[in-house]
């Protein structure tokens, strides 16, 4: 049987390692991205309405952050949890908790940034309306976020994507721990270096069945979201 | 006196004075036209009057209260319709929502209304130009203003979405609103005003009936404008 076929019989067969690293993979991610979009997502809508004092800064702050290298993220991280650092005492480095602060930093700056996108347009729509209206500032902001919520979606999605295709940071943060912190990415990684092609070739089928998936559903929410759009 | 007062109102832009020293008082009572060629102010004066935007100089207010801090009692109709990217049904329950309540059957009062019930779980950014004033307007009373302000409602429209628009003005009139309504369409503000409010370069040069006006304009450029002059 070709190394192909043996990855895709270990897909098929569902195998617990597999799983278990599948598993791991999506917790640690997802959990990161919802962490990252609790902030980024009302952070980049205010830096979309408002005009205050240090606006441009922090918009060129966030911008620059969206190049980060992951490696360096991971050694910051790694510098603050080691022991030796200041929040050595969490004993949390080389756990998942680790991984998933590394990857809400690496995407933090993404989703803030495609929710500042989505939503600039919107609110020079409706800036006079909510104006007339005397619309307060909590109001706009949730107004703002959940009619821009197409386009604020495909952006957590984006940074879902970028979060579970990352490797530099949860490697240095997370240690690679078989059956502790070892994600697909990791995984693949290690496990071509060894030669063991099969687990690693079927962790990039998933892989890239997960980024398909993803990318299919950015399409259809974007086709879905243009229906509440304004052509005229 | 209850209603609307402006006393010597300005306002500039970059140092360019688009209204000057505008003064009147007017009862919430009726259709107020405001009326001017383009650019004379028109839609500004109505910012003014709703107090989305504030005067660089003077005063205006609503039964004493200042413009801008009982604006949730005016509603407030754009000339090209602002559509939330929402449904029919839910752009109407926007206002509502705004002010802390939830009421299906104005809304449906409205839709039926404005002519939009079979269009109520439509994406209102589906509607057409007509159908989308008629739900802005739908929108803006459904909180049950004591005034609506309308900026050219009908311009662009055909006139049977004018028509429409003309009988929701009607109806929220005869149930005690008062309406202030710019518009360039001298054919409707003889149809509807009972009182004219004329603009131009940024002064207000009249301001009395309907009737009178359209009859015996005092100004020379009342007259000018009346002859398509101006």
């Amino acid at each position: 049987m070709t190394i192909l076929g043996q990855a895709a019989e270990l897909v098929l067969s569902a195998d617990a390692e597999l799983v278990g690293i599948v598993g791991l993979s999506l917790r640690v991610s997802l959990t990161a991205t919802l962490i990252a979009s609790l902030f980024a997502v009302p952070l980049g809508a205010a830096l979309a309405i408002w005009q205050f004092p240090l606006r441009q800064v922090l918009i060129v702050i966030s911008t620059s952050l969206m190049a980060l290298p992951p490696v360096v993220v991971g050694l910051i991280i790694y510098l603050l949890l080691s022991r030796a650092g200041p929040l050595g005492h969490y004993g949390i480095l080389f756990t998942p908790t680790a991984m998933i602060i590394a990857q809400s930093v690496l995407i933090f700056p993404i989703v803030l940034a495609l929710t500042r996108e989505a939503i600039l347009p919107l609110n020079r729509d409706y800036k006079n309306l909510l104006d007339a209206w005397d619309v307060n500032p909590i109001q706009r902001l949730k107004t703002l976020i959940w009619d821009a919520r197409f386009a604020v979606i495909t952006g957590l999605l984006a940074g879902f994507g970028r979060a579970l295709a990352e490797v530099g940071a949860v490697i240095i943060v997370g240690g690679n721990i078989a059956g502790f912190t070892r994600v697909m990415t990791t995984t693949i990684a290690l496990e071509t270096s060894k030669g063991n092609l099969q687990l690693a070739l079927a962790l990039g089928i998933v892989l890239l069945s997960i980024a398909v998936l993803i990318n299919a559903l950015i399409h259809w929410i974007g086709s879905f979201g243009r229906k509440y759009q304004v052509t005229r | 006196m209850t209603g609307l007062k402006l006393t010597d109102v300005s306002y500039s832009v970059d140092g360019i004075p688009l209204l000057h020293g505008i003064s009147f008082m007017q009862k919430n009572e009726g259709i107020n036209a405001i009326l001017g060629p383009n650019g004379a102010g028109k839609s500004l004066l109505l910012s003014l009057i709703h107090g989305v935007i504030r005067p660089d100089m003077g005063l205006v207010t609503w039964d004493g209260v200042i413009a801008h801090r009982n604006k949730h009692t005016r509603g407030f109709v754009f000339q090209t319709p602002i559509v939330l990217r929402r449904s029919v049904r839910a752009n109407l329950a926007y206002p509502l929502k705004i002010i802390g309540k939830s009421n299906s059957a104005a809304i449906d009062d409205m839709l039926e209304l404005s002519h939009l019930s079979t269009l109520a779980d439509q994406p209102a950014a589906s509607l057409s130009g007509g159908e989308a004033q008629r739900m802005a307007i739908a929108r803006a009373l459904i909180t049950r203003p004591a005034v609506l302000l309308l900026d050219e409602p009908c311009s662009n429209l055909d006139p049977a979405s004018t028509k429409l628009i003309e009988t929701m003005i009607h109806t929220f009139v005869a149930d005690g609103g008062s309406v202030y309504i710019s518009t360039h369409d001298l054919a409707q503000a003889k149809r509807l005003a009972d009182v004219v409010l004329f603009i131009e370069s940024g002064l207000l040069l009249e301001h009395k009936s309907a009737k009178s006006f359209f009859a015996n304009p005092a100004t020379s450029e009342a007259q000018a404008y009346l002859n398509g002059d101006l």
